[in-house]
């Protein structure tokens, strides 16, 4: 599954991404909001792996986002499924049920404020409401995160509530587009 | 917003009531030598500082408590979480893009300094901090020469990073890191 937009191609990750990946993962600013990363090589391939996992089991998940004009990996924009019950993703664990699907972006701190991420998050948003068949999506965020809360607005997602994320111990916003399943 | 408790303060979001009771401490010089742009606030200043603060809790869902003591009910100032563009310095909300830092800021009225009101407060705050807003750094932006307000961010755990231009003068960024 591949998505173009006028600036960006986002395509499921390939080994190749891993170095680029590396770059996205060591920076300090990504991983303020960010609670696991990779500093080494081989952590950075053990993520790209995670989410290619994800594709392989539920064929869909985290595209690598490519800027077109010089094909350079500016980060991760995409789909990951959640256990709305106890907010643990599928590249954590093998998950069924009902499920929540999350609209998520991760862009190296060098390539935000060009809306890049509100580019790539609108693409998938639609995909998932439009050929999907999704009627709700969600996004994670921390309570601080400026950057991300205002690509969550621009998409159309409001503050929904607080969840906890028993497994790291922390807190989370929730914002949605679309009913809630369990209301 | 439940508020939160401590031994001997509530720190609750703000009302608009507030600006009374807290516009004696935006008028005095020695309390605002050290705050802001070091300039003292009129009473119609101050109400326009708790309403915007009223709308940073309504659109970030954290802000600037009002710091009320327990025994009387006195407002004693303002303690809490500002998020602030690390260019600028400038706050900073939910809208913006670029990075941000999480303030811990307090301002004590001065009827209540030497008590350890601040530090029992700023405490709070932090924690809320961490603990709720999930924030894994957290800054103190002090003027140079508020050795008070310096003793209570180094009690917190604190510690010196660099010196930032804050408006028109040089601040003291000190940083927790968890």
């Amino acid at each position: 599954m591949r998505l173009e937009t006028q600036r960006l191609l986002l395509r499921p990750p390939e080994e190749r991404d891993v170095d680029g990946y590396l770059e996205v993962y060591s920076d300090p600013e990504v991983m303020r909001f960010l609670r696991s990363g990779a500093s080494t090589r081989d952590e950075a391939a053990v993520v790209v792996g995670r989410m290619r996992r994800h594709w392989e089991r539920h064929g869909i998940g985290l595209f690598s986002v490519v800027r077109k004009r010089d094909e350079r990996l500016l980060g991760r924009v995409g789909f990951l499924l959640w256990d709305p019950g106890r907010w643990v993703n599928a590249m954590r664990e093998d998950l069924d049920g009902e499920l929540e699907l999350e609209v998520g972006w991760t862009l190296a701190s060098e390539h935000w404020g060009r809306g890049y991420a509100t580019e790539a998050a609108l693409a998938c948003r639609d995909l998932a409401l439009g050929d999907l068949g999704w009627k709700r999506i969600v996004s994670l965020i921390d309570r601080t995160n400026a950057a991300s809360i205002r690509v969550a607005e621009k998409i159309g997602e409001t503050f929904e509530r607080e969840i906890v994320r028993p497994e790291l111990d922390y807190r989370q916003g929730l914002w949605s587009l679309g009913e809630r399943i369990d209301a | 917003m439940t508020p939160l408790e401590t031994e001997r303060l509530l720190l609750r979001a703000p009302l608009p009531g507030d600006a009374e009771g807290l516009a004696p401490m935006y008028g005095d010089p020695e309390v605002m030598r050290f705050v802001g742009d070091g300039r003292t606030l009129t009473p119609r200043e101050t109400e326009n500082s708790v309403r915007r603060t009223i709308e940073t809790w309504a659109a970030d869902g954290f802000g600037l408590f009002t710091a009320v003591r327990k025994e009387d009910d006195a407002l004693i100032g303002r303690v809490g979480l500002i998020l602030r563009n690390t260019e600028t310095w400038q706050t900073a909300h939910a809208g913006e893009t670029g990075p941000t830092e999480l303030e811990v800021g307090y301002t004590i009225a001065r009827p209540f300094w030497g008590r350890g009101y601040a530090t029992e407060a700023a405490a709070a705050a932090r924690d809320f901090g961490l603990d709720r807003l999930s924030a894994r750094r957290l800054i103190a932006l002090i003027i140079r020469g508020n050795d008070a307000s310096e003793n209570v961010a180094r009690k917190l755990g604190f510690e010196y990073e660099r010196d930032v231009r804050f408006g028109r003068r040089n601040a003291q960024l000190f940083a927790l890191e968890r």
